[in-house]
């Protein structure tokens, strides 16, 4: 499949044909990211490309599903993980303060009926609902958000993630009782984006005190679905929760959840998880192999979604500290000689939109300015090339002072096909690139060390600062893989992460952005997606807009 | 005997302690952190980074870190797993009936269909009936585990519907992780009873019995078989601890609990207490069957006696 593309060149516009409907919902996204609904999708994209609002049409109580995800989750305690899969169950168990809405992505009433900032942006106060009871019949109250936050806060506690999520937090005062007030050190732009995420979801005191180390395995928050049981290995139940009445306003429905019963499996071998799936085990699977994903959307006979993630897209970064990407040219050649849309269709069927900036277009404050910057140009990259003094040898590889234009690819095993298609799509243009695919945690490692030339990663973020862990100075030997070290940048991007103002705030992003591109720090290639297979007999499947989660709330079992 | 058992248990010792320190220090060999343990795919800033090594003791030089593991060790602890964060005891503990279960079963299958063949083989050498379950036997020798386990989700479960693809729960599902895993063993099995059973069927009181005038099936099944089975013995010992390896990949396969894929998660998560604890425990269990199938050859040929 791959031979035949990379020789005809492709156009932007071709490529939309080819892909189809999906690409064209996300680049009609593009041009305005916060306009509710897009236009509907013709054929590709039978379901969500994108959050999409929620559907009038009320669902069929009753039914029970079973989700598979790729791995089991760590620990239901959102103080104690920072995974994906956690996440995923999470969302079902636990209520945040305050929710964004997938749709106008701005923030909505969640356990908190309304709030307000000071003028100096130091102390929110939060109004909580009245009446909410966590699974097991405490009541919800500030004491309630003082505990958990309180917790975050304390060391001992070693939150791999919802701390820092927590950022310069002081402390809680309560107020009344439904009343609470956080105080925080300094400024904090990203406040209510992370207190929309369920990594702060709000979990009960007395059963965090009951269980202590266990509580993660015996989760209890105030969410549509209460913990049942989790069986190592093997399964993760929850059911309906009765009295639940205080979900976001954007929800398709009221009350309690449609469906009784969520099992949640993690099977990480896909041919295992498909074959579950296909053979109607499981009505809902995650992490689709993309060639799986076209054979079964060609099959027609299941709902195949791409949910795409915001953030930072799926990225090219380039070693800056090492020869030859320390020529700011070598890394602008790579970037108009690599065919984005051709890259996409040889390696992913097509399935993903190409990313333009190094924020993705569904995320706040994307700098749109950025677009367009580094358009598909060969004539030009062999020219950048010929300018800097790389000369083709008799190999068709170029080579400089003796040193030839072979740089190491260091990616993902699953991700090969990406590694290939970049290797055979840079051929042309007398690079040599070097397929070196580990595991997660190896070729993590070899990123942070920078050991290879060129590494990827997306990043899933709701909050567009969140693009400091790969871009800001003070994680090198972290996931600035592309060894930045820019004060300008550095200061950009601090300055951000502290300013009220969402018009200043999005000037100094915008600012960041442009420094990056400019500088040709990394190489935007495609928007993220999680992709998912859903039963057909499943409606209202909608994804929530921090990584694509689904609110398995507005799901229904229809007959 | 007694003292027989005593001394191989104490022998175990030493090896448990070199295959810990083994296992400790290659561990820090192998490129990437215990941290992915901790936070998985999540995208981290190197502060939060630091902060969660000095909170989990990971900034330790290694032989304090390694002292304090076999302390623990001695104490019957083996720490808590950076992934699950509970202890790796309880890990181990709510994982090992599924594999104990599969194992046994993989190894009924094996006995019954490996010495089945074996036998049916040996009674009619170099017939069709000999020529089909020999490569019966090669093909189990030679297909890869994961292949065959794909290969009956691909007809059992997507094609007939009559399996599930996956989990732990009841007979139906243990079905084809046994079998896979068991006909792996029973291919070794039959070819070795085969070779074994035709030695002593050749041998002079073979003859004898058979001008005593007992029943063919007498011969064969007290005689003849016994004797040829000793070998055998030593290669079900020996399969044991395959098919403990083999389930690291049938678990997985077969998305069921076990130790094998509690493995495959600690490592690919570099959750080394985990790896440590489990691998240490798997060796254990291999020790213990190896000094078991020892003690069975006395039971089994009272000509075998161990001081």
């Amino acid at each position: 499949m791959f031979k035949n593309t990379h020789q005809r060149g492709i156009t932007r516009r071709r490529f939309i044909q080819i892909s189809g409907g999906s690409a064209a919902a996300l680049l009609a996204a593009a041009c305005a990211p916060a306009t509710p609904a897009a236009p509907p999708a013709p054929t590709n994209a039978p379901a969500a490309a994108k959050p999409t609002a929620a559907p009038a049409a009320a669902g069929k109580p009753g039914g029970q599903i079973r989700y598979a995800m790729n791995n089991e989750p760590d620990s239901l305690d959102p103080a104690k993980t920072a995974q994906a899969s956690a996440f995923n169950v999470m969302l079902n168990i636990y209520d945040t303060l305050i929710w964004q809405d997938p749709v106008d992505l701005k923030y909505k009433s969640g356990l908190a009926e309304s709030w307000e900032s000071s003028a100096d942006g130091l102390t929110h106060t939060f109004k909580l609902k009245k009446g909410v009871k966590f699974h097991d019949g405490t009541p919800f109250n500030a004491e309630a958000v003082k505990f958990n936050f309180d917790r975050l806060a304390d060391p001992a506690t070693k939150s791999p993630t919802a701390t820092a999520k927590l950022g310069p937090y002081q402390a809680t005062k309560v107020i009344d009782e439904y009343t609470a007030q956080i105080t925080l050190k300094t400024q904090y732009a990203a406040l209510y984006d992370a207190l929309s995420q369920t990594w702060l979801g709000i979990a009960s005191p007395a059963a965090i005190q009951k269980h202590g180390d266990a509580y993660g395995r015996n989760p209890v928050g105030t969410g549509p679905m209460i913990f049942k049981e989790w069986v190592a290995k093997d399964r993760i139940v929850v059911t309906r929760n009765p009295d639940y009445n205080w979900g976001p306003p954007f929800w398709n429905h009221t009350g309690p959840a449609y469906l009784e019963q969520v099992t949640f499996v993690g099977i990480s071998e896909n041919g295992a998880r498909l074959t579950a799936f296909e053979s109607g085990e499981l009505q809902v699977i995650e992490s689709v192999p993309e060639g799986d994903f076209d054979r079964l959307k060609k099959s027609g006979k299941y709902q195949m979604v791409v949910a795409r993630t915001p953030g930072a897209p799926m990225a090219i970064f380039m070693n800056t500290e090492k020869a030859p990407f320390n020529d700011i040219n070598v890394r602008k050649a790579i970037m108009h000689g690599l065919n984005r849309p051709e890259l996409i269709n040889a390696a992913f069927f097509g399935l993903y939109s190409p990313a333009d900036t190094p924020i993705a277009d569904n995320t706040l404050y994307h700098a749109k300015k950025a677009v367009g910057m580094y358009p598909y140009d060969m004539e030009k990259a062999k020219k950048l090339l010929d300018d800097a003094g790389w000369k083709a040898g008799a190999d068709g590889v170029r080579a400089k002072d003796g040193q030839k234009l072979a740089i190491d690819f260091v990616d993902l095993t699953t991700y090969e096909p990406k590694v290939v298609a970049t290797q055979a799509l840079l051929k042309p243009l007398g690079v040599q690139v070097n397929v070196k695919v580990f595991d997660q945690a190896t070729r993590v490692n070899m990123g942070h060390k920078g050991e290879g030339h060129m590494f990827s990663t997306a990043l899933l973020d709701s909050d567009p600062g969140a693009i400091q862990l790969l871009y800001h100075s003070r994680n090198l030997g972290g996931f600035n893989w592309s060894r930045i070290k820019d004060a300008e940048l550095d200061k950009a991007l601090d300055d951000q992460a502290k300013e009220p103002d969402p018009t200043k705030r999005a000037a100094l992003i915008e600012q960041a952005v442009m420094k990056i591109m400019e500088n040709a720090w990394s190489f935007p290639i495609y928007n993220f997606a999680r992709l998912f297979g859903v039963n057909s007999k499943l409606k209202g499947f909608r994804v929530h807009p921090i990584g694509s989660y689904p609110y398995l709330y507005e799901v229904s079992l229809e007959s | 005997m007694t003292s027989y058992i005593i001394k191989r248990l104490l022998a175990a010792i030493p090896i448990l302690i070199g295959i810990s320190a083994m296992v400790f220090f290659s561990l820090k060999l192998v490129p990437g952190d215990p941290l992915t343990a901790i936070v998985g795919d999540a995208i981290i800033s190197q502060e939060q980074a630091s902060q969660l090594r000095e909170q989990y003791g990971l900034n330790d030089p290694l032989p304090v870190q390694y002292v304090r593991f076999v302390g623990r060790v001695l104490q019957g602890d083996l720490g808590n797993s950076l992934q699950f964060k509970r202890p790796v005891t309880d890990e181990i503990r709510t994982q090992l009936p599924a594999t104990i279960i599969l194992t046994f079963a993989s190894m009924s299958i094996a006995l019954v269909v490996g010495i089945g063949l074996g036998v049916v083989a040996a009674l009619r050498p170099h017939s069709w009936l000999d020529t089909v379950s020999m490569s019966v036997a090669m093909a189990g020798v030679s297909f890869p585990s994961f292949w065959v386990g794909l290969m009956l989700l691909l007809i059992f479960s997507l094609g007939l519907g009559w399996l599930p693809a996956t989990g732990t729960e009841g007979f139906e599902r243990l079905i084809m992780p046994a079998s896979t895993l068991g006909f792996g063993a029973a291919a070794i099995i039959a070819r070795l009873t085969r070779s074994s059973l035709l030695e002593v069927l050749r041998q002079q009181f073979i003859t004898t019995a058979r001008a005593k005038g007992l029943p063919f099936a007498t011969v064969v099944a007290k005689h003849a078989l016994r004797n040829a089975i000793i070998p055998v013995i030593t290669i079900v010992g020996l399969q044991f601890g395959n098919l403990l390896a083999g389930a690291v990949v049938i678990e997985t396969v077969f998305s069921r609990q076990g130790i094998g894929r509690l493995l495959v998660t600690a490592i690919l998560g570099r959750d080394f207490p985990l790896v440590q604890g489990v691998v240490l425990f798997v060796a254990s269990v291999y020790v213990i069957v190896n000094l078991l199938v020892d003690i069975s050859y006395a039971v089994i040929d009272p000509r075998i006696r161990y001081a």
